[in-house]
This record gives structure tokens, C-alpha cells and sequence, in this order.
């Protein structure tokens, strides 16, 4: 019984702290596109740069939400899905890289 | 901007709506229309495309973290074949024979529609067994099902071919230009046994990772044009939040009909681009 009622608070915690962070990600990212679409189409000069720090926003989103999991876990001692959040984190750096230089 | 930018805002929330239910992309929407409808070009409509993909995913997954579908320790699990996999395939790029991988996808996507239509009328796996990774995992999981008025535990197994299979498809996905979901779906779905609600929403979950890393390359080659991607990625966006409504409150085996006509659309494109090469 014990044991249940911690994994189920444990998985709680994980999808709460995923939630509100993917949450704050893309309210931030919409307002962000939203105005600069606004400024584009009143014709302010720099409505594109502010659509594109919200596409920015919201594509770094996801790269955090790994970060975040992997403190999470790390938090947990659940060192082996850390371990997992630390291979996704280094695939993902390495495959930009290589991506960039081609 | 202007008409074309109410059109393509709102084709982007019809493309989020059925993103985020199905658990892909909506890439198979979103790269035809910008380029048929609208004309612009394709490395444009890709761009904005693999944006789109994070803003389904990101806007998906906060509903169904909350609804506990999301299984986060499997997509833990499996993001590691794609992340790994999409590594594998930057660096193969000229090495592998496209020809054959798009006849292989497409063999691939056909048998899936066929074993699919075989389950149609199942609403849940049942008698599914974990095997000693699930177990040593703890992938198992649990979620309130709005349909059926009652909590569904699962259990999770072949993790191995899992994990390979979204290797596998994860070196091919820059080559074929597909893979935002539909490999992850299958993959949890035939071959782990998830119930397929809990298999779209942590395809959903596990989409924008990948995607986030490929669209970094677009950034940088200045693929990524904010008057296109930017109406795109706020219409989908909407259109994501709106679709988990929907899809909590449908059945399994709606989902499962719908995703079949996709595998199929998707098998005869990645034929025809085999044809093509």
C-alpha cells in the first residue's frame, strides 16, 4: 500500500510541474505571436521580430520540458530516468550540431 | 497578410484539432495547403510545418498531462529511440537509400492499417502482460476514461521493439520527411499494447521534443518566415487546446477509424515518393 501511494504521488508531481511549465511556454509564446501578427498587420516595422521571439519561445518549450524532468527525477533520486532525460538532452545538442553544419 | 492570413490561421486550427486528437503532427495537412493553396514554397511550408508540430504538441500536452493520459515514463523510454535515432539519421543522411526506406515506410504503414482494422471494434487491450523492462521501468499507468465512467489501468510490454522501432523510424524521419507521430502511435499502440487514447496523448507528448531540435536548423537557414509560421503556429495552437476536448470525450475506437484512412493516405504518398526517387 505504501509503496503505491508514493509512486502515485510521485507520478502526480511530474505531471503537474510538465503542465504548468508547457503552460507558461506556450501563453507566452501565443501573446508573443499574437501582437506581432497585430503590429504586422497595422504595418509596424517590427511586428516580424516579435513573431519570431514567440516562434522562439515556443520551440525552446519542449527543449526545457526535458531539462525540467530530468530535475524532477533527479529530485525523486530516480537516477535512471534521469540518466534517460541526460541521452534525450545530448541527442538532441548533438543532432542540432550536426544538422547546423551541413 | 491579409485574407491569406485569416485562411491559413484557420486551417491551422483545423490541422491542430486533428493533430492533437490523433497524436501527430499535422504536417500531412499544413505542407500541402501552404504549398498548394497558397503557393509558397517548400522549404517555407516545412518550416512552418515543423513549428506547427511543437505548437500541437506544447498546446496537447497540458490538457493531458492533467488528465493523467500522458504517460510520461514511457515517453521518457521511447524519446530516447527518436532523439538517438534522429542523431543516426543527420549523420546518415547521404548514406541510405531513400528508394527503398520510402517502399519499406510505406509496406510498413499498409500492414499497420491492416492489423489496426483488425482491433477496430476493441475498445481496450486486455490480458496484456508487462515484460522485465515495463516491470523494471514501472511503465504501467492509469487514467480517468470520461467515456467509459471509470479508471482504466494498463500494462505496457515489448519495450525492447518499442524502443527499436522508434530508432529505427527516427533515422528515417528527416529522410522521409514524416514520423511527427504516427510511428510513435503505432508503436505504443500495436506494438507495446497501450490503450490508444493513452498512445495518442504521449505521441502528443513526445512529438514536440524531436521537432524542436530539426526546427533550430530551420531558424538558422532563415526557413522560418514569421508572417507564414507565425499565423500557423497560433492557429494550431488554438486548435490543439480545442481538439483535447474533443478527444477525451470520444471512444477508443473512433479514434482507431480515424487514424486507419491516415495510415493509408500516408502509405500511398511514401509509395509514390518511392516511385519518384
Amino acid at each position: 500500500m505504501e509503496m503505491t501511494r508514493g509512486k502515485e504521488s510521485r507520478v502526480d508531481s511530474m505531471e503537474i510541474v510538465l503542465a504548468r511549465l508547457l503552460r507558461v511556454g506556450s501563453m507566452i509564446a501565443a501573446g508573443l505571436m499574437a501582437v506581432g501578427i497585430l503590429l504586422m498587420v497595422v504595418g509596424v516595422g517590427f511586428g516580424g521580430a516579435v513573431i519570431q521571439a514567440g516562434l522562439l519561445t515556443l520551440v525552446s518549450t519542449p527543449v526545457i520540458r526535458v531539462l525540467a524532468a530530468m530535475v524532477v527525477f533527479l529530485r525523486e533520486r530516480d537516477f535512471l530516468f534521469a540518466g534517460f532525460c541526460v541521452v534525450v538532452f545530448v541527442s538532441l545538442a548533438v543532432g542540432m550540431v550536426i544538422g547546423n553544419l551541413e | 497578410m491579409g485574407t491569406s492570413a485569416i485562411m491559413i490561421f484557420l486551417l491551422a486550427i483545423v490541422a491542430g484539432v486533428l493533430g492533437s486528437m490523433m497524436g501527430l503532427g499535422g504536417g500531412i495537412i499544413i505542407v500541402p495547403a501552404l504549398t498548394l493553396m497558397f503557393g509558397y514554397d517548400f522549404r517555407t511550408a516545412v518550416a512552418a510545418s515543423t513549428v506547427s508540430v511543437i505548437a500541437t504538441s506544447t498546446g496537447a500536452a497540458v490538457a493531458y498531462l492533467r488528465d493523467r493520459l500522458t504517460n510520461t515514463r514511457v515517453a521518457m523510454w521511447l524519446e530516447m529511440g527518436t532523439a538517438s535515432g534522429a542523431m543516426t539519421g543527420a549523420v546518415l543522411a547521404g548514406a541510405l537509400n531513400a528508394k527503398f526506406l520510402f517502399f519499406l515506410f510505406s509496406a510498413l504503414l499498409t500492414y499497420s492499417a491492416y492489423s489496426m482494422w483488425q482491433v477496430r471494434k476493441s475498445e481496450l487491450p486486455e490480458g496484456v502482460q508487462p515484460d522485465a523492462i515495463s516491470r523494471r521501468l514501472q511503465l504501467a499507468g492509469s487514467y480517468y476514461d470520461k467515456v467509459l465512467g471509470r479508471t482504466v489501468d494498463y500494462q505496457v510490454t515489448r519495450t525492447g521493439l518499442g524502443l527499436f522501432l522508434m530508432y529505427f523510424s527516427g533515422a528515417a524521419a528527416g529522410l522521409l520527411g514524416i514520423g511527427a507521430g504516427i510511428f510513435k502511435v503505432l508503436a505504443m499502440d500495436q506494438v507495446m499494447k497501450m490503450p490508444i487514447k493513452a498512445s495518442t496523448a504521449t505521441s502528443n507528448f513526445m512529438i514536440g521534443v524531436t521537432a524542436a531540435a530539426s526546427s533550430v536548423v530551420y531558424f538558422v537557414r532563415g526557413d522560418v518566415r514569421p508572417e507564414v509560421a507565425g499565423p500557423v503556429a497560433l492557429g494550431v495552437l488554438g486548435g490543439a487546446m480545442l481538439g483535447t476536448r474533443i478527444m477525451v470525450r470520444m471512444k477508443g475506437t473512433t479514434i482507431r477509424k480515424l487514424f486507419i484512412p491516415i495510415l493509408l493516405i500516408v502509405a500511398v504518398q511514401m509509395f509514390w515518393k518511392g516511385l519518384g526517387q
